[in-house]
């Protein structure tokens, strides 16, 4: 791999394509939650998890009820709230009406400290924003700790690793880290969800 | 497929697994543990200021067995201690000389938080100071990382990292680390020089006609049969030369007592009763008087 520095000051890496093509993969499956709350809308994140329309986001973006799922070519469905689980942080939506093309998913347990990963989300209303960084910690039940710069609206969005492929759902910041939940518990939650409703 | 980036994701994380194999959790340092580098079999070294009064720290090593140590020195003029493992362990770090490092080299900062295994944070090289001189870092000072070592996206150790100025991440260079491991292990302690003297910073007027101001040092103390008193030097002496050259801040006395020139003579350059005077004193060993 080589770098340069541009008359601009900027580096780039040749031969490199960035995050852009692990971001656009992204893209196609993160979508925006809208809520009903007192106060007005509430607005965060969440990956398309399923061929089915499932969704998943955070127990704290929406945990009942119904709610508004938006993609970013600007698809809009009703969605209900097929499950929730508040001690993991999330949440299942299911949305109707086409087979859809889900995220590619890599188990978290195969994840290693000093990855780099990226977090898609929409924080401050920026729809489908990015920002990068690196695994600071594996930690246990499937915990994912970066350094990636998360802000309100990231939670529920995915964090996925250089190949775009979703290793977890951005939960929250704890002393500057972000904090996301791995896969792992994802698919153990989707599976809890699956038996329930047989 | 971003095949590219990926490559650098997967040597990162060799990078960062690599130098997990030498970084060990200090349980008692900082607010939540700190880490430790992994020097020799059997000396790791951390950041004095978290384990400020400690005589021995337990650690998790690499492998997640528990293990002591003993602070076996503390580096006074760096924020180094050096801890001697009570049990060899038998990976450390390449004390390799760091090299041609540069102002934005891309770094990672690796540490070990308890038993709960490595963590790593990366950013840039800032600066770089002369010699021994902390390397000053743009990278996150997350909990932890104070005692583990800073490494470059090839897993080389260029130093060990340490709280630099507003709580910002700094790195005691390789070289430096190494040195003072030398000296610890040939001497069993680090020697302190000193001069046995007590000074107030002073101003001169070079002379009457003039308004230019130099800064001296006035002798206020004497320690009895110290290398200053065996030398000659009296209280009211006004140092105003060091090694023949002119005293231009307080802390260039300081700065020529280097623990390299214990036993060497330094040329303290004093005004006595009006008259300028050259007195050789013989830099001590301050734990050895």
């Amino acid at each position: 791999m080589a770098a340069a520095v541009n008359p601009a000051g900027e580096l780039s890496i040749i031969g490199s394509t960035g995050f852009g093509e692990a971001a656009e993969r992204l893209r196609a499956v993160t979508v925006q939650v809208i809520t009903a709350t007192r106060a007005g809308a509430g607005f965060g994140s969440g990956v398309l998890w399923s061929a089915n329309g499932l969704v998943i986001t955070n127990a704290h973006v929406a945990s009942r009820g119904r709610v508004v799922v938006v993609f970013q070519n600007g698809s809009r469905y009703e969605a209900v709230v097929a499950g929730a689980d508040g001690q993991h942080d999330l949440a299942a939506l299911q949305i109707r009406g086409a087979v859809f093309s889900p995220a590619a998913v890599r188990d978290s347990a195969t994840l290693r400290v000093g990855e780099l990963v990226i977090a898609m989300g929409n924080p401050r209303g920026e729809i489908g924003a990015v920002t990068a960084g690196m695994v600071h910690r594996v930690g246990q039940g499937s915990l994912i700790e970066t350094d990636v710069h998360l802000a309100p609206g990231n939670s529920g969005g995915p964090l996925a690793d250089s190949e775009g492929r979703v290793l977890g759902v951005n939960s929250c910041i704890v002393n500057g880290l972000g904090i996301a939940i791995g896969s792992r518990a994802i698919q153990a939650f989707v599976a809890r969800l699956v038996s329930a409703k047989n | 497929m971003a095949t590219t980036l990926t490559e650098l994701s997967k040597a990162l994380a060799d990078a960062v697994e690599a130098a997990g194999r030498n970084v060990v959790a200090v349980h008692e340092g900082g607010r939540a543990g700190v880490s430790a580098t992994l020097w020799r079999d059997d000396i790791a070294v951390t950041a004095a200021h978290t384990i400020a009064g400690l005589k021995s720290v337990t650690l998790t090593l690499p492998d997640g067995t528990s293990g002591t140590a003993e602070v076996a020195g503390v580096l006074p003029t760096a924020d180094l201690a050096v801890l001697k493992l009570a049990k060899k362990y038998s990976s450390h770090a390449q004390a390799a000389a760091a090299g041609a490092l540069r102002v934005g080299d891309f770094v990672l900062a690796v540490g070990r938080r308890g038993a709960n295994g490595v963590v790593a944070t990366h950013g840039i090289i800032s600066a770089i100071g002369e010699g021994e001189k902390p390397l000053r870092l743009d990278v996150q000072p997350f909990t932890g990382f104070s005692g583990g070592p800073l490494v470059g996206a090839d897993g080389r150790v260029i130093g060990v990292n340490t709280s630099g100025p507003r709580r910002n991440l700094a790195t005691i260079p390789a070289a430096a680390v190494e040195s003072a491991v030398v000296t610890l292990l040939a001497k069993g302690r680090f020697p302190v020089p000193y001069i046995g003297i007590g000074l107030q910073p002073v101003r001169l007027s070079s002379s009457a006609q003039s308004d230019a101001v130099r800064r001296a040092l006035l002798v206020v103390m004497v320690e009895p049969s110290g290398p200053a008193h065996k030398a000659g030097l009296l209280v009211g002496d006004i140092i105003s030369h060091v090694d023949g050259a002119e005293l231009t801040q307080a802390r260039d006395l300081e700065r020529a007592l280097k623990p390299e020139r214990i036993g060497q003579s330094i040329r303290v350059g004093v005004i006595r009763a009006g008259k300028q005077q050259e007195i050789a004193v013989t830099i001590g060993d301050r734990e050895s008087r």
